[in-house]
């Protein structure tokens, strides 16, 4: 049976950062105390990315979507709350998406829907991960009655409804000018401990390894330990995490919208877009599948691009040489 | 209870199915594959699809709602739903026919209802000897005369009625001929009088929950006896066999029932609380009769149906613009009248309705009254005769110039010199026909001068009664509820407040005018319904006159069946289709 | 490890009361449950409108209100509701429904990403890793009503083209089922089969997708090349060591997901209508019914905290190396 994984290609995790191990495989950089590499980590991590052609593909096509989102809603000749005299349109060269029935073009809608759909999801995408990295690694190093004490709070995050908190907390807000932002947080808030219980998880075992315990022995201080060494060998699910929780936001605004708890008009979004057409699948299908087409193209890219990106920052699960 | 009282659910529940489902895009049947494969029944309202049936055979029928309550007299219970579940159960001695304008005499329940006296008014009702509880026990004058003490507010202080009109007003019910014969007698006329006596409740059974001679003993068979559970009893042709909650109401044959038909062996009810997931239902054969609110693409979906008929008819609900009166700007004062008639010269109601549910039925068309629907004897255009809905900017521009405006058409400064600030416009949260509305309306005072901004509101009832700030509102959109009697109803949206509130009754705006409060409570009283027509529409000029609220259009109502069933057809009242379930059957053409 | 589970638990019941108390302040700071009744056309009297505050408890002071509430539950007293219910009752039944389509969605989702995720790692950049990775980005980036809407129109033409009625579009049973077992059985499954697939396939994907992951990181380590240095056969390495470890945070994933798909089911519940514990909590935000709201957060809550135990219980079972005093 051929194997896949070239074992000799990469060495344990444990290994990498010793300084006696050869350079090859090692994110070089990492801690600077225990190496004798000169190139930059950034440099590398570049360098593996731009070997995986599907993640370089996903990444422009995410561009191409950013730039039609923002600045393709500045060139077009319409807005997304102008009426315009084609009601209900099919596809044409006029209104390449088609209008809805009071007239507003379909193109106009999907780019401002993308804009808010993408700030969304960034919003949180950040938000969540530095929150939940940074809580996570601390908990799980320090174990005892502060974890104790922040898993219980991470606990206590987790039992509210995200649902019912954007509901009940939406009707609070009302004008339609931060809501997207309002959901970013909403959503942001409800996600983090997600992100946390995962590299909490992954540092409760990588605090018990060989490299830890050198580094203590060598007498690096707790904080160096945790962003120096646990941190950065938890990006690998961290990152899957983040191409995840992208994923989930841009859904879970979907969602939202879908149960009249989203984005809401006259503001819009590609979910509250998707929603809206529900019922058009079969009689007027541009309304339905336009939007939905987006957001699988942004989910499908930026998920591709976290693949890339995982690859990238933890060669051990490639085969492609540094 | 007045059967006026009981459309209260209706609105309330059409507003939520709105809110939630975001329902009613009007709109352009464009694209949208019209095959045609789906039949529209057009016709004389009160017989369409009356074809032959035979007995037997069973129908699903879709609720929007769970029925939450079972007493459709309650505030809980008046709704569309529970109305429906129970009309073949509860029997009621008017019954509202779809031409919207005709009580039909329940001829199974009575011999005859007549008025035999207008001084005092006095009504005599003569029930059919045969009719009986499902228990055998006869249908009598008991009643009457419980569902008069529990609704006259006087001998149940603690009932819990939905609306008491007319109930308050009978001085006595007396009983004769061993019950069979009932005598009614006003203290003052009520006009409306074959309203009441719709679903009437067994009292024998009151009796089981409590001593009915006594207030307490009232209140607890009404507010929870009959309220809480489904009926065990039946009076009309089917009974309760079972209710699954949040499932299914299923009803039976009421082998005890004593008049014509009912041919369905079984009505099925079957609770679908999103309404874009009737149509799949439907074609899908898992139930056979929705009554969704129209939007266009449900009803493009629905038109490519095989087998399936639908009626496309003018519902009671009327949707308008309304102002806030208690808005200083906007208040009845010379500058006030003048601005909100500016704004409503300027508004295309005919644009807004080709916006929205023109695309969906073009036979819509502008409401030019606050009390008639166009299908009833007595409507007279008193809006548009006025210019109103006309898109005449430059009427709408003279209109505010002459009221001492200045800054007209770029930034409006009213005769005080004060700016006029921007106007808030609240609609339902989700609801895209209103938020279209809106837009449009924004559109009309943008060339005045008017800055206004449109937002959702996510709890209609809060911002109606203006809550708070966060819910307040200076125009709202959103739908009244018509009736075959559109005194009773309207008079509480237009008689004048006491000083010191923000709303009172219906009159949300805050309305007040001295003749249009002596119409009004004429036009309840007055036992002649042409001095009746007369007053309502010497009420509708003066309001139309002082632009409180800009009525748009009477909304489309939707009801879909499988085309293998006859007898079944739209009814626009609070009954709902249901009114003459015992006629419903399977075709017996059988195809 | 008892012992530990015990003072989980224990610790849970604060946590649980705190989220209460302030989902309760939220819910019921939000607005006016009455406000559509006061603007019901024609208004009801306001003698009713009194009688129903004072029924709701809306007469009372807000802290009064949350005590009245808790202190209600050990008699299974689960508060009055604007919707004609009893909370307690109503959310048994509804979790039940919502129970099975959860259970049944975690089970196949848990199945077919765990033989995804292993395949896929096994066979990495092979054309079969390509193709599952593809549907599984395909699946994961799709919104669940926007698949669900398409599934269903594919089912309802699936059933018209057959002549026969196999798969249901609503609800969990029909109301009235005729014939045998076997119809009966048949009945069940294809209720249930539309929501099972949508509410699992979202989840399958992203499971697969870390599980991927996870194997690749665990097939890199020391004492997978020990254990294949030593000779052991490749497909028991894969298995015995391998994925053990791998499924570790897996576990911790699929746990957390667990109390989400209670989430998730709203979504599927609604386009299904199938009446569970989703369409309990939307109908009660809805009507601003503050206590089934509450009733949902404990029962939803609950599930949560038991689930992160049972995680991290499943966490020192599948990795000797953590140990819980």
């Amino acid at each position: 049976m051929p194997s896949t994984q070239p074992e000799e290609d990469h060495g344990p995790r444990a290994v990498r950062v010793t300084p006696t191990r050869g350079v090859s495989a090692r994110p070089a950089g990492q801690d600077r105390e225990f190496t004798v590499e000169a190139r930059s980590q950034g440099r590398l991590i570049l360098r593996r990315f731009l070997r995986h052609k599907l993640a370089v593909a996903s990444l422009v096509v995410f561009v191409a979507v950013v730039l039609f989102a923002f600045a393709g809603a500045t060139l077009w000749h319409y807005s997304y709350d102008q009426l315009t005299p084609d009601i209900s349109a099919p596809p044409s060269l006029r209104h390449p998406f088609g209008t809805d029935s009071t007239g507003i073009d379909l193109m106009a809608m999907v780019m401002r829907g993308t804009q808010r759909s993408l700030e969304i999801a960034l919003f949180v995408a950040l938000a969540a991960t530095c929150v939940g990295t940074v809580y996570g690694a601390i908990a799980g190093y320090y174990r005892g009655v502060s974890d104790t004490l922040m898993m219980r709070f991470v606990d206590l995050v987790l039992t509210f409804p995200t649902i019912a908190v954007a509901a009940i907390l939406g009707a609070q807000v009302g004008t339609s000018a931060g809501s997207w932002f309002f959901i970013g947080i909403i959503l942001a808030a409800l996600t983090w401990p997600i992100v946390a219980r995962v590299v909490r998880g992954s540092v409760l075992s990588l605090r018990e390894k060989e490299f830890i315990e050198a580094a203590r022995a060598l007498g690096a201080r707790d904080r160096r330990i945790i962003f120096g060494h646990l941190v950065p060998n938890v990006m690998g699910p961290v990152i899957v995490s983040v191409t995840i929780l992208v994923a989930a936001a841009i859904l879970s605004e979907t969602g939202l919208s879908f149960i009249g708890f989203g984005v809401r008009p006259p503001d819009t979004s590609l979910g509250l877009l998707v929603s809206q057409a529900q019922t058009a699948v079969s009689t007027r299908p541009w309304l339905f599948y336009f939007p939905g087409a987006f957001i699988i193209l942004i989910v499908l890219s930026i998920n591709f691009i976290g693949d890339g990106l995982r690859d990238a920052f933890d060669p051990t699960q490639t085969r492609v040489r540094s | 209870m007045t059967g006026l009282g009981m459309v209260v659910g209706a609105l309330a529940l059409s507003l939520a199915m709105s809110a939630c489902s975001g329902a009613a895009t009007g709109t352009g049947a464009a694209g949208g594959g019209d095959t045609g494969a789906a039949k529209q029944i057009q016709g004389d309202a009160n017989t369409v699809n009356n074809g032959p049936v035979k007995s037997g055979g069973s129908l699903t029928y879709v609720l929007e709602a769970n029925v939450d309550n079972w007493n459709p007299l309650t505030p809980i219970g008046s709704t569309v739903q529970s109305m429906e579940a129970v009309s073949g159960v509860m029997p009621s001695v008017f019954v509202p026919q779809p031409d919207m304008q005709t009580m039909k005499l329940n001829t199974d329940l009575m011999v005859s209802a007549t008025q035999t006296s207008t001084s005092p008014q006095t009504i005599v009702y003569k029930i059919n000897p045969k009719a009986v509880w499902s228990d055998n026990t006869p249908i009598s004058a008991d009643e009457f005369s419980y569902l008069w003490k529990t609704q006259n507010a006087k001998d149940c202080p603690k009932c819990e009625v939905a609306y008491n009109a007319g109930y308050d007003q009978i001085k006595s019910v007396t009983g004769s001929d061993g019950g069979k014969t009932v005598t009614v007698v006003f203290d003052k006329p009520f006009a409306a009088w074959q309203t009441l006596f719709s679903f009437l409740m067994p009292a024998h059974i009151a009796a089981t929950y409590g001593d009915i001679k006594t207030a307490a003993g009232l209140a607890q068979s009404f507010n929870h006896g009959f309220a809480d559970k489904p009926p065990t009893w039946s009076g009309g042709p089917y009974t309760v066999k079972q209710f699954q909650a949040n499932q299914a109401v299923i009803e039976a044959k009421n082998t005890s029932w004593y008049g014509q038909g009912p041919n369905l062996d079984q009505v099925i009810f079957r609770i679908i609380t999103d309404a874009t997931q009737e149509v799949p239902a439907l074609q899908n054969n898992e139930v056979q009769a929705i009554n969704p609110a129209p939007q266009v693409d449900l009803l493009n979906q629905l038109k490519q149906l095989q087998g399936v008929n639908y009626q496309l008819d003018q519902s009671f609900f009327w949707e308008h613009f309304e102002f806030n009166l208690n808005n200083p700007f906007l208040g009845q004062s010379p500058a006030g009248d003048a601005l909100r008639q500016a704004l409503f010269t300027a508004v295309d109601t005919q644009g807004i309705i080709d916006r929205t549910v023109g695309q969906m039925d073009s036979s819509i068309k502008p409401l030019n009254s606050h009390f008639f629907m166009p299908q009833q004897q007595g409507y007279q255009d008193n809006v548009g005769a006025l210019g109103f809905g006309k898109a005449d900017v430059a009427k709408a521009k003279q209109i505010l110039q002459s009221a001492g405006y200045t800054g007209v058409g770029t930034k409006l400064v009213a005769p005080d010199g004060k700016p006029v600030p921007a106007l808030r416009f609240v609609y339902t949260a989700g609801n895209q026909l209103r938020q279209t509305e809106g837009t449009l309306f924004a559109s009309y005072a943008k060339p005045l001068g008017i800055t206004v901004n449109v937002e959702p509101t996510d709890n209609l009832g809060a911002s109606q009664v203006h809550q708070d700030s966060h819910y307040d509102y200076d125009i709202i959109v959103f739908a009244w509820v018509g009736s075959s009697f559109p005194a009773a109803i309207n008079a509480p949206i237009y008689l004048s407040c006491p000083k010191g509130v923000t709303y009172c009754g219906n009159n949300i705006a805050n309305y007040g005018n001295a003749d249009v409060d002596k119409w009004l409570k004429d036009s309840v009283t007055n036992l002649d319904p042409a001095a009746v027509t007369t007053d309502l529409n010497n009420a509708d000029k003066q309001i139309s006159e002082d632009a409180v609220s800009l009525p748009l259009y009477q909304r489309p109502a939707l009801f879909a069946y499988s085309s293998k069933y006859g007898g079944i057809r739209s009814n626009a009242n609070y009954i709902g289709p249901t009114y003459n379930m015992a006629e419903w059957g399977l075709l017996a053409s059988g195809s | 490890m008892f012992a530990y589970a015990v003072r989980r638990l224990l610790i849970s019941i604060p946590v649980l009361l705190i989220s209460t108390f302030l989902v309760f302040l939220m819910v019921s700071l939000s607005g006016d449950p009455l406000a559509e009744l006061r603007a019901r056309q024609p208004p009801p009297p306001e003698s009713v409108l009194r009688a129903q505050a004072h029924e709701l408890r809306l007469d009372q002071p807000l802290l009064e209100r949350y005590w009245h509430w808790i202190s209600g539950i050990p008699h299974g007293d689960f508060g009055p509701s604007v919707q004609n219910i009893n909370i307690g009752h109503e959310i048994l039944t509804r979790f039940g429904v919502t129970i099975r389509l959860v259970l049944l969605a975690v089970l196949l989702a848990a199945i077919i990403a765990g033989i995804v995720g292993v395949v896929s790692a096994a066979r990495q950049y092979s054309p079969l890793d390509y193709t599952l990775t593809g549907i599984g980005f395909l699946f994961l980036a799709m919104p669940v009503f926007w698949f669900a809407i398409l599934l269903k129109q594919l089912a309802v033409n699936f059933n018209l083209q057959t002549g026969r009625v196999i798969f249901y579009t609503i609800g969990d049973r029909s109301i009235e089922t005729t014939g045998g077992l076997g119809a009966q059985i048949g009945d069940i499954v294809g209720h249930l089969i539309l929501p099972t697939i949508v509410l699992a396939i979202t989840s399958f994907a992203s499971w697969s997708r870390f599980n991927r992951a996870s194997m690749l990181e665990v097939l890199g380590s020391d004492y997978v090349r020990l254990a294949r240095a030593k000779g052991l056969p490749r497909r028991h390495v894969l298995v015995r060591h391998a994925l053990r470890t791998a499924l570790a945070p897996m576990v911790t994933v699929m746990s957390l997901d667990f109390a989400a798909f209670f989430s998730g089911a709203i979504v599927t519940e609604t386009v299904f209508q199938w009446h569970g514990m989703g369409d309990l909590l939307l109908t009660s935000i809805r009507l601003r019914d503050v206590y089934p709201v509450l009733a949902w957060l404990l029962i939803a809550g609950t599930a949560v905290i038991l689930m992160n135990l049972i995680a991290d219980l499943l966490y020192a079972v599948l990795d000797p190396r953590i140990r819980y005093a």
